[in-house]
C-alpha cells in the first residue's frame, strides 16, 4: 500500500447557503457543507489536507447558524462511516470545542480506503441535527 | 467511533469450555404460558413465574404443577431462606409475598413514581435482610427490608454510571453488592450494599463482553451469568467484569431446544452449581442445562439452511403503497422495500454509527410520509424521534443505494413522554403523534414540534397497541382482551372484546375491517368495524403461509396484508381474503411461483 495517499474527490452534496455579509469567508482548502435539514452550515477541513489512510488525521470545523454567526450553544460531535460496508471507523474521535463556534477533533482515522462519508452531528439542548459529506480516500 | 453493528451472532463456540460453564441441554418444560421469570426454591425444583395466565408454577421432583393465586402479570421471583416468595407482579406495580406455608399472599406497593411505588417491575432478589427490586418502568432499583420498609433507591433515568434504563434483572451477591442487567444500556451495573457505583461493562454489540439487551442476571460463587437476549446467548463474568466465557445458538425453527435459545429472558442456576435454568417466552419454555460435556457433540447445522428468506425482521412496519420499512432489532437497522413490483426490492438501509444520541436504540413505531419524504421513528429505547429523509430513486427504476437515507433530526421527546414505556404510536396525515405508554395506560398528545397537547388515559388495561382508522380517523387501541376505538379527545366510541391468547399488531384494512394478529396462537384474526369475528387464518410453522409469533400488520390500497412473521424473521403478504401471496426477507421473495412443483401452495396465484 503506498504510504502517501490522496483524496480522489469530495462532492459536496448539499448547497452553500451562508450569509457571505455575515459568515467568515473560508480560508482556501475549506470546504463548506450544509446540514441535512438546511439549519446550519460546516466550514470544515482536514489537516493533511489529502486524508492518510490507516493514519491519524485532524478536522478543524466551524459551524454557522442560518443568520450566518457561530451557532451557541451547541456542541459538535464528528463521525464517519462507509454506508457500503456497513461499518463506521475503528477507533473513538474526540471533538474539543476550540472557541467561537470553532472545534477540532485530532485523531479521526480512516483505516481503509473507499468511500466514505463524514458526519457532522450539532446537539442543540438535545435535538440532534447533522451534516454529511462523501469523501472517497484512496 | 467505533462501529460494532454486526448482523446477528448465529452461533459463539469456543475452542476449550471453562469448568464452570453450564451449557449441556438435560431438559426442557415446554408450553409454558409466557415464562416471565425463574427462582431455585433447592437443588431440585424449580418456580417459574407464567405471565400470561398469572400463575405460578413448581417443577420438580414430583412433577410440573401449577399454583394459585392469580397474580396480575408475574414477573421476576425470588425464594427466601426461610421459604418466602417474593414476586413482582408487573400489571399490578406492586409486590406480592407467598408465605412459606402457600398461604394467601400479601402485597406491597403500588402504581406510581414515588418512594415505595412501582412501574412495572420486573425482577427481585432478596437475602436474609434485602430485599432489592427492578423497578423497571421508573428506571431505578429500590431496596427494602424484607418487611417491606423502603430503605433506599439507586439510579434513575440515563446513560451514566448509576443510572439506568429499563433495568429488567436485578441479583444480589452474598457480601450486599447488587448486580444489575442495565437493559437499555446494554450494559452490567454492580454497586456495594450502601448503593455506590462500583463497575460497570459492556455496550452494545455482539463481541464477548457486549451485550444486545441484557434481560437476566444470577450470582453464583463469584460467577455473574447473564441472559444477552438478542445475542441469544448465555455470557459469564467475574465480579470485576472480566469476561469468562459465552455459549448460545439461536434457533432455527420453532420450538427448537436443546441448546439452541431463542431471546432469552432469565436465568437461574441451582445453589449446587449443577444445574442452569433458562426461560424463554418467545419459545414458551424452560431449558435446563448441565455442567459442560466435552464429549458431547451437536451435529446440527450452524447456520441455517439455504432454504427460506434469511433475515431478522422484528415486529415494527410502515407501509405505503410504495414503501414497506422493516425494523430488526437485532442489528438495529431499518430496512426500506419498495414493493410496488411482483416481488419487493431493497432500496437501502437506515442505520447510525457510535453511541451519539442519533443512535438506533429500540424502534417502537415507524410512521413515513410520503408527501414529505420522512420517515419518523419512536424510539422507546433513548425516549427520541428520529427523522430521516429518504431520496427515493423514479418508481420506474428502483435501485439499491446504501446512501438514499439522511439523518435530518433526533428529537427528545418532552417527559414525561420519553421516561414512559412507549410501546406503540400513530401519527395523523398532519403530523399530530398519539403516542401509546405501557406503563401508565396513557395515550400522549404530540403536534409536530413534539410538544405536549393532550393526554388521557386509555380505557384498556395495559394496552398494546394503537393504529388510526383513516376511514373516520377515530383511534383503535389494543389491549390484552378488548380493543376501544377513541376519538382524538380520548372520548371512549366503542370498545369490544377480542379473545385471543396474545395480541400483537392492529391495523385497519381498506374495506375498513380490522386486523388483528395473535402471537400466542400464530394466527391472524379479522373483525367487522363494531367487532364481530369475521375469520382467522394461520397456524404456526415455518413453512409458507405458516406463521410463527406474527406481530407488525399492515394493508396496501389494494388490500394485501402485510404480516411481520416476527418468529420466522421474514414478511409475509396475503391477498385480502387471507390467501398467501407472498414471503420474503432482506434477499430473498418467494412467490407460488417460485415453489417446488409439488408444494400445496404452488399455482395459486394471486386472484
Amino acid at each position: 500500500m503506498r504510504l502517501t495517499t490522496f483524496i480522489l474527490s469530495v462532492i459536496l452534496l448539499t448547497s452553500c447557503s451562508a450569509p457571505p455579509h455575515i459568515a467568515p469567508e473560508p480560508a482556501p482548502g475549506v470546504s463548506i457543507t450544509t446540514s441535512n435539514d438546511g439549519g446550519f452550515v460546516v466550514q470544515w477541513s482536514t489537516r493533511p489536507a489529502v486524508i492518510p489512510v490507516n493514519d491519524f488525521f485532524e478536522v478543524d470545523a466551524l459551524v454557522l447558524g442560518p443568520d450566518g454567526a457561530p451557532l451557541k450553544n451547541a456542541t459538535l460531535d464528528v463521525d464517519a462511516a462507509m454506508p457500503h460496508h456497513r461499518h463506521g471507523m475503528n477507533h473513538r474521535s474526540h471533538m474539543e470545542h476550540v472557541g467561537d463556534g470553532r472545534w477540532r477533533a485530532e485523531d479521526m482515522l480512516f483505516h481503509m480506503p473507499g468511500s466514505w462519508v463524514l458526519y457532522f452531528d450539532v446537539n442543540q439542548g438535545g435535538t440532534v441535527r447533522r451534516a454529511q459529506v462523501d469523501v472517497e480516500v484512496d | 467511533m467505533l462501529s460494532l453493528t454486526f448482523h446477528v451472532v448465529l452461533a459463539l463456540a469456543l475452542t476449550a469450555a471453562p469448568a464452570d460453564q453450564i451449557d449441556t441441554p438435560l431438559r426442557t418444560i415446554p408450553m409454558l404460558d409466557g415464562p416471565g421469570g425463574i427462582a431455585w426454591i433447592d437443588n431440585d425444583s424449580l418456580l417459574i413465574s407464567e405471565n400470561d395466565t398469572g400463575l405460578i408454577r413448581v417443577d420438580g421432583p414430583d412433577g410440573s404443577r401449577r399454583l394459585g393465586p392469580t397474580l396480575q402479570g408475574p414477573a421476576g421471583l425470588a425464594v427466601a431462606s426461610d421459604g418466602t416468595t417474593y414476586i413482582t407482579e408487573s400489571r399490578a406495580h406492586r409486590i406480592a409475598v407467598i408465605p412459606p406455608d402457600g398461604s394467601t399472599p400479601t402485597t406491597f406497593g403500588e402504581h406510581g413514581g414515588e418512594v415505595g411505588q412501582f412501574r412495572m417491575p420486573l425482577d427481585i432478589d432478596v437475602s436474609d435482610d434485602r430485599m432489592v427490586v427492578a423497578d423497571t418502568g421508573n428506571d431505578r432499583i429500590q431496596i427494602f427490608d424484607r418487611a417491606g420498609t423502603h430503605l433506599l433507591t439507586i439510579g434513575g433515568r440515563g446513560t451514566e454510571p448509576g443510572q439506568f434504563r429499563r433495568p429488567s434483572s436485578v441479583a444480589l451477591c452474598p457480601d450486599g453488592r447488587i448486580v444489575v442487567a442495565d437493559t437499555g444500556n446494554h450494559r452490567i451495573q454492580i454497586f456495594a450494599a450502601d448503593g455506590s457505583p462500583r463497575t460497570h461493562w459492556g455496550g452494545r454489540g455482539s463481541h464477548p463482553g457486549l451485550f444486545a439487551e441484557p434481560s437476566g442476571v444470577d450470582v453464583l460463587d463469584d460467577v455473574i451469568r447473564v441472559t444477552d437476549r438478542l445475542n441469544h446467548r448465555v455470557q459469564a463474568f467475574t465480579p470485576d467484569g472480566d469476561f469468562l466465557h459465552a455459549w448460545g445458538m439461536h434457533a432455527l425453527r420453532p420450538r427448537e431446544g436443546d441448546g439452541r435459545i431463542h431471546y432469552p429472558n432469565a436465568i437461574a442456576v441451582a445453589p449446587d452449581g449443577l444445574k442452569m435454568a433458562i426461560a424463554e417466552p418467545f419459545e414458551e419454555r424452560v431449558q435446563y442445562f448441565g455442567p459442560h460435556d466435552s464429549t458431547r457433540v451437536d451435529e446440527r447445522p450452524s447456520f441455517p439452511p439455504r432454504q427460506g428468506v434469511q433475515s431478522h425482521f422484528g415486529p415494527v412496519v410502515s407501509l405505503d403503497e410504495r414503501l414497506l420499512l422493516v425494523w430488526e432489532p437485532e442489528s438495529q437497522v431499518v430496512l426500506v422495500f419498495d414493493h410496488a413490483r411482483s416481488t419487493p426490492i431493497r432500496l437501502t438501509s437506515l442505520w447510525s454509527t457510535g453511541e451519539g444520541p442519533e443512535s438506533f436504540g429500540n424502534l417502537v413505531a415507524m410512521k413515513w410520509d410520503s408527501d414529505a419524504g420522512r420517515l419518523h421513528m419512536i424510539d422507546s429505547a433513548t425516549g427520541q424521534v428520529h427523522e430521516w429523509d429518504i431520496e427515493l430513486p423514479p418508481a420506474d427504476a428502483p435501485r439499491f443505494d446504501p446512501d438514499m437515507g439522511r439523518l435530518r433530526s433526533t428529537r427528545a421527546l418532552p417527559e414525561p413522554v420519553a421516561s414512559g414505556r412507549i410501546v406503540d404510536a400513530a401519527r395523523t396525515p398532519d403530523g399530530t403523534w398519539f403516542l401509546l405508554d405501557a406503563s401508565d395506560d396513557m395515550v400522549h398528545v404530540l403536534d409536530t414540534q413534539l410538544l405536549p397537547l393532550d393526554a388521557w388515559p386509555v380505557p384498556i388495561e395495559h394496552p398494546i397497541a394503537i393504529t388510526l382508522d383513516p376511514g373516520d380517523e377515530s383511534l383503535l387501541v389494543l389491549g390484552h382482551d378488548d380493543v376501544a376505538r377513541l376519538d382524538h379527545t380520548g372520548a371512549l366510541r366503542n370498545r369490544f372484546q377480542v379473545e385471543l391468547e396474545r395480541p400483537g399488531g392492529i391495523t385497519v384494512h381498506p374495506d375498513r375491517s380490522i386486523l388483528i394478529t395473535d402471537t400466542g396462537t400464530h394466527a391472524i384474526h379479522r373483525f367487522d368495524p363494531e367487532g364481530d369475528p369475521l375469520d382467522t387464518w394461520g397456524t404456526m410453522g415455518t413453512d409458507h403461509s405458516m406463521l410463527w409469533r406474527p406481530a407488525g400488520i399492515a394493508a396496501d390500497g389494494d388490500g394485501d396484508i402485510f404480516v411481520l412473521d416476527h418468529g420466522n424473521h421474514r414478511c409475509q403478504v396475503f391477498t385480502p381474503d387471507g390467501r398467501w401471496r407472498m414471503s420474503f426477507g432482506a434477499g430473498r421473495a418467494y412467490t407460488p411461483l417460485t415453489l417446488p412443483r409439488d408444494h400445496p401452495l404452488k399455482h395459486k396465484p394471486r386472484p
